[in-house]
């Protein structure tokens, strides 16, 4: 197989539509959690000396009144739950992109950007473009009363899912050729990682109150930095060597829960990109015939 | 697929992952695709961060509470952003007055307890993170007065 037929078939070999389902359901519900408790009326009362637009959010115009934004918070938090439903795909999922685009970049509007919420923005647009309700959704439900057809398999079920680990693999890259663009292999070397966990105890609440304890031991300190930077750089290894997967896909989880656990950095509506890597059919199927195996086995034993 | 389909996912395969890309080159934000700056610079063993204090009529301080944004860091990026600006000390009152007017508004819906303010003050601490206990000195970047 060349490398054209490797490309075709990583991004369009054929797939049923559970799996993008499932991807579609647990990522706009996790979007929802992440973000439950985020009122965006709050940015109408911060100083209007420090507003400076995403281009996005500088496209709608000036900032609208708490009562709008608190508004257009409540009507994107349900166009999310909408969406993980699996409701009227181009709508639900069409309002949940330009509500996203929208409030998260208000995130990165007041002089300091955001960079962690772009992502999830990319990934409801290619859910938004997909057939992503097909399957495990309410328009599927009302599509099989109609039709009582199942979807048969597609590459309309594939390409979202590969496109979404690309994301992902470009995105860790990226972070990853930042620090050796910035700062060279003195990322590394140098105690800076040290020195940025004992600051953060002036800059952020994190849950664990570890990061100085980490930080009086330079080599830990010096691994974890090696750690990072091999694991974000070699993300993209990921897309094709299988074995190494679940190493780099699962490092790279840990990575981002500790950077929340000792850095108090919140980076949980990103890792709700994650759900891709996992083939919840195949999960599904294994749970329920360990379940069926282990029924049987009691109804043996009475 | 259809072939017009099969254009459309084909533009957002290219689309999204061109613009990622271009992201990373660029080594800049072109929202909401991102090139990952974050923490990839050198840090060393000073650092610096922006307060924000309420001060009561008789000159008394006390911290504004988290709830009042914007705090900790995003407030110090804020402040360093504004510092560069040619009327820096207006837009740093300006900011020192909002902080004050929302705390008030917070104050009055009983969302944050606290004594009515008199005014606000903005800090820079620089702290030497090298030394036991951390030294630290202080700086007034802006004051606002409610009269």
């Amino acid at each position: 197989m060349n490398a054209r037929d490797r490309l075709r078939d990583f991004f369009f070999a054929r797939s049923t539509a559970t799996n993008l389902g499932v991807c579609r359901a647990l990522f706009c519900a996790a979007l929802f959690f992440c973000f439950f408790g985020y009122d965006p009326g709050q940015w109408a009362y911060w100083p209007r000396d420090a507003w400076k637009p995403v281009w996005f959010v500088g496209l709608i115009g000036p900032l609208p009144s708490a009562t709008t934004l608190s508004v257009v918070g409540i009507v994107w938090k349900v166009s999310l739950i909408v969406a993980a439903l699996g409701l009227f795909r181009l709508v639900s999922l069409g309002v949940a992109l330009v509500l996203s685009a929208y409030v998260l970049g208000l995130t990165g509007s007041f002089v300091k950007d955001n960079y962690d919420v772009g992502l999830p923005v990319i990934m409801l647009f290619v859910l938004w473009v997909a057939r992503s309700t097909d399957a495990f959704s309410l328009d599927a439900v009302i599509a099989r009363r109609r039709s009582r057809t199942r979807p048969s398999p597609s590459s309309e079920y594939t390409w979202p899912i590969a496109l979404g680990r690309v994301l992902l693999a470009l995105a860790f890259f990226t972070a990853g050729i930042a620090k050796l663009r910035h700062s060279g292999l003195d990322w590394i070397t140098s105690d800076s990682l040290r020195w940025l966990l004992t600051e953060q105890q002036y800059t952020h609440n994190a849950p664990l109150d570890w990061a100085s304890a980490v930080a009086n031991h330079p080599l830990l300190c010096h691994l974890l930095a090696t750690g990072t930077v091999a694991l974000e750089v070699s993300y993209p290894l990921a897309l094709f060597a299988t074995p190494l997967r679940p190493w780099i896909v699962l490092g790279t989880i840990g990575l981002q829960l500790g950077i929340h656990l000792l850095m108090g950095i919140n980076y949980l509506a990103f890792l709700a990109v994650n759900v891709v890597w996992v083939d919840w059919e195949a999960l599904w199927r294994l749970l329920r015939d360990k379940l069926q195996l282990a029924t049987l086995g009691a109804r043996e034993t009475a | 697929m259809t072939r017009p389909r099969g254009l459309v996912v084909t533009a957002t395969i290219t689309l999204t992952i061109i613009l990622s890309l271009a992201a990373l080159v660029r080594d800049r934000l072109l929202w909401p695709f991102s090139h990952y700056p974050m923490y990839s610079g050198l840090y060393g063993p000073r650092t610096a961060i922006t307060r924000a204090v309420a001060v009561d009529a008789a000159g008394k301080e006390w911290p504004l509470p988290s709830r009042v944004e914007p705090s900790g860091l995003h407030l110090h990026i804020i402040a360093d952003h504004l510092r560069r600006q040619p009327d820096a000390e207006e837009r740093l009152t300006r900011v020192a007055g909002a902080l004050g007017r929302e705390y008030e508004r917070l104050r009055t819906i009983g969302v944050v307890e606290g004594a009515s303010l008199a005014g606000v003050r903005i800090y820079r601490d620089s702290i030497q993170t090298a030394t036991k206990p951390h030294a630290r000195s202080t700086t007034l970047l802006a004051r606002w007065s409610e009269r």
